[in-house]
């Protein structure tokens, strides 16, 4: 099973490569509000949840896509971590 | 405490009965959906108590009192229930009562019916969740910016609007169409300012809008354009049924999903309307709005869902140019489709655009240059202020905090300099634009017509008034029964003997069904007696009769006559709300003669011509038959009006018969009087809201003139007041009780002018 590192460091690569084209921004910490900052819209969810379901062999319900579970990469790496469990 | 303020604001403006149905309604509804019982009895309580919302607010049952609630209820509940049950359905529980209660009870959402979808867990959750410092400032920009936007709103409308009538080439088109896209700020303004109010109760909302102006894509326009609004569709349609029905595939599932939850945009947008107008509209434009942007951003989301990830390899320059022209893009579809969905119907949207189809290429040619030079001034805007999604937020910002509070200074000192010019000054005048409700002279034809309405034809308005009625008109819906619909040019007339308050005022209808006191089916051989025709200025609409003109007009002549003879005056009132020339031409010919009067005084107002092609073209437009006016037959066949088009085009194919119209009108109503040995005086009456009458007055006057009528003239009876002084009240601009005084003081002097007298 995969450790909370290694999802955490899946998610911000997902981020950076397809919102970010690819660069780190600095700004992005593993706290950073997704939702408030408007890097995170439905379609970059939906494309986030495929992407998370392919990778950890988990599923989504259309209630998890929320910002409880999505807003940051911390809290998108614990919800991954509760559905693998 | 924002739960408290709201109940006894409630209560203190809406009255005992009033708030008090708002507050046991909210409170039963709110009981339920706490109690720990089965999901589906809650479902079931809330979809009685909106029936019965619905069945109030048809007036199936009649309480009037209960109705004026129903819009205030249906802006509070409707998408509360529906957000607090989803939530509710994924065992989202939150301990503090109170802050739950006051989610129902959003006291900004009193004077604003039309309100932001807070969604309940954010609002909840939100409540003292940042350092209060920081959410003040935040509440405070805004309220600044919701404010702002407001008085800009004002400024593009009264001085920038385009009547659609004036539309004939390309760049008058894309002018007519920017302007009312650029309205969208009101409403933008409106749910800002609504957010700011609430933050500075402690909730730390999301934003509402983000620059849409400048979105890049469809997808990107949905996500900028009402956060809200979209995050609850996404939220209660679109997740719950793609996720259903993924398994035959992502992209059909996105497809379906996007357009069911369009859809359902759809229905509840008119849901949203209906319960502040009361007319569940589910028009052509509508439909064609909502679901061309489903459309469009369905595969505009597909199209992104698909796109890989990757560097953009493109230049800076490039890149901004590509901005520029996708921007630009999207901001021209945007504008035409908010023009399309904002007119009466396909057809008057169709009428304007045809019209400018045959304007030429040269015409076309300067459209593109504009659209252009639109461009480039985007790509430009968009190189300077790149977007930085980790930037400081606005109200972070203490030199934009400063900015606002210095432009607010500003405000205050222009008002408060104006208050001490003269009201004819015209630093004075533009500030009694900017800082009243007002309509433009483009709408206030259309919204004087449906205000008239209001009294006679209980109901909904048409979307040109809706602006009024997002700010809580207290008793608006509260007459009922007052009038019956004739299927003739009259539309509709008084019952005898009904009783009604409309927006306050009390209107009693005499035996002869006009306002009126009761007089004797014949005068007695010392009286003389007058019949006023006219519209709701005579009517003495929004004051008590014995504030109206004609009535202390009355009185006066009565009072002055006593000490000489036995004789009096009596003078009955004809006035009727809507009515026209054409009304009155129809009175003439049965009803203001069966009192035998002496004289008639026909009252007209600037705007008398345009007022009657509108008048006509309405008529037309609910099929009534002209067969007993020949002449007004004659000219709408000559002009070749047919119901089926939009009235835009039924008024500009009268205008040029719009004298002829007039004039026939008035030799019509000269006839009739010189049939029954009535004296026709015809008086102009210029309105609250009418300036420089001089030269329509003697236009008009010379065509009554000519037709047979003495003329008197009641021009300038409001010069040196203010608006506020003269006027009911926002938005009603009929004369008040003091501007009625100023019109019966005015006539009777006008009167010893004319010499009519006894």
């Amino acid at each position: 099973m995969a450790t909370k590192l290694e999802i955490t460091q899946q998610v911000r690569k997902f981020i950076i490569d397809n919102i970010f084209g690819g660069s780190d921004n600095a700004d992005l910490k593993d706290d950073t509000s997704l939702i408030a900052t408007r890097v995170m819209d439905s379609i970059v969810a939906l494309k986030l949840v495929t992407h998370l379901e392919t990778t950890f062999g988990i599923e989504f319900e259309a209630h998890d896509v929320s910002q409880e579970n999505l807003d940051s990469i911390n809290r998108i790496s614990e919800f991954v971590l509760s559905k693998m469990k | 405490m924002l739960g408290a303020v709201f109940a006894a604001t409630c209560v203190t403006t809406l009255g005992l009965v009033t708030g008090g149905f708002i507050l046991a309604t909210t409170l039963s509804l709110f009981l339920v959906l706490n109690l720990k019982i089965k999901f589906s009895f809650k479902i079931v309580f809330a979809v009685l108590i909106f029936a019965g919302l619905i069945v109030l607010r048809n007036r199936w049952f009649f309480a009037p009192r209960a109705i004026i609630a129903v819009p205030y209820l249906g802006s509070l509940l409707a998408f509360r229930t529906i957000s607090f049950l989803y939530h509710d359905k994924q065992q989202f529980r939150h301990n503090s009562v109170p802050l739950k209660l006051s989610y129902f009870l959003m006291l900004p959402n009193l004077v604003f019916l039309l309100f932001p979808i807070v969604d309940f867990r954010t609002y909840v959750e939100s409540y003292y969740r940042t350092p209060s410092i920081q959410l003040y400032r935040k509440g405070i920009y805004r309220l600044s910016v919701g404010v702002l936007l407001l008085l800009a709103h004002r400024i593009l409308y009264y001085y920038f609007s385009v009547d659609p009538n004036d539309v004939s080439t390309v760049p008058q088109l894309l002018h007519f169409v920017a302007i009312s896209y650029l309205l969208i700020i009101q409403v933008v303004g409106i749910f800002i300012t609504c957010t700011g109010w609430l933050t500075l109760f402690g909730f730390d909302l999301p934003t509402v809008f983000e620059n849409f102006f400048f979105a890049t894509g469809f997808s990107n326009l949905w996500r900028r354009i009402n956060h809200y609004w979209r995050d609850f569709i996404i939220k209660v349609f679109y997740f719950p049924l793609f996720f259903r029905i993924r398994k035959i595939g992502h992209y059909k599932a996105m497809i379906v999903a996007g357009l069911t939850a369009f859809f359902f945009s759809w229905m509840l947008h008119s849901l949203q309307l209906y319960w502040i107008t009361g007319n569940f509209s589910l028009s052509a434009n509508d439909g064609i709005y909502w679901m061309t942007m489903g459309v469009f951003i369905t595969a505009d989301g597909i199209y992104q869902f698909r796109k890989g990830p990757g560097a953009d390899q493109r230049s800076v320059l490039v890149n901004t140019i590509t901005q520029g022209l996708k921007i630009t893009g999207i901001l021209v579809f945007s504008a035409f489709l908010w023009t399309f969905w904002n007119s009466d119907s396909v057809e008057t949207w169709w009428y304007v655009v045809h019209k400018v189809s045959s304007s030429g290429f040269g015409s076309l040619l300067e459209g593109i240059l504009l659209i252009a030079a639109a461009a480039v001034v985007i790509s430009a805007i968009k190189y300077y202020f790149k977007s930085d999604p980790f930037r400081k937020s606005p109200s972070e910002r203490t030199p934009i905090l400063l900015l606002m509070t210095a432009s607010f200074a500003l405000l205050l000192c222009f008002r408060w300099y104006t208050q001490t010019l003269p009201a004819t000054h015209p630093l004075a005048v533009i500030e009694e634009n900017i800082t009243t409700t007002k309509v433009n002279e483009i709408d206030r034809e259309q919204v004087d017509l449906g205000y008239y309405d209001q009294l006679v034809d209980v109901g909904g308005i048409g979307r040109n008034g809706t602006q009024f009625r997002l700010f809580g008109d207290v008793n608006w819906a509260a007459a009922s029964g007052a009038t019956r619909a004739t299927g003739d040019v009259l539309m509709r007339v008084f019952i005898p003997g009904a009783k009604v308050n409309h927006h306050g005022t009390n209107y009693e209808i005499n035996s002869l069904g006009i306002r009126d006191q009761e007089y004797s089916p014949f005068p007695d051989s010392a009286t003389r007696r007058w019949v006023f025709l006219g519209s709701s200025y005579v009517l003495g609409a929004g004051v008590e009769k014995h504030e109206s003109f004609e009535y202390q007009i009355e009185k006066y002549l009565n009072d002055s006559l006593k000490p000489s003879s036995s004789g009096s005056v009596e003078i009955l009132n004809y006035g009727m709300g809507g009515y026209m020339l054409l009304q009155q031409v129809a009175l003439c010919r049965g009803k203001a003669f069966e009192s035998s009067p002496d004289a008639v005084f026909y009252f007209c107002h600037p705007g008398e011509a345009d007022y009657v092609i509108s008048n006509i073209a309405r008529l037309v437009s609910y099929g009534v038959s002209f067969r007993e006016f020949p002449f007004l037959d004659s000219i709408v066949a000559k002009a070749e009006v047919k119901q089926s088009q939009s009235r835009p085009e039924m008024k500009s194919r009268l205008q040029k018969f719009k004298y002829q119209i007039v004039e026939w009108g008035y030799s019509e109503i000269v006839k009739s009087c010189k049939a029954h040995q009535a004296e026709p005086v015809w008086v102009f009456l210029p309105t609250t809201t009418d300036s420089d009458t001089e030269e329509e007055y003697r236009n008009l006057s010379a065509m009554a003139l000519r037709c047979g009528f003495k003329s008197m003239s009641l021009a300038g009876v409001f010069d040196g007041y203010r608006k506020a002084e003269i006027q009911v009240g926002e938005p009603d601009t009929h004369a008040n009780a003091f501007g009625n005084k100023l019109i019966a003081v005015r006539f009777v002097r006008e009167l010893r002018r004319l010499a009519v007298m006894l």
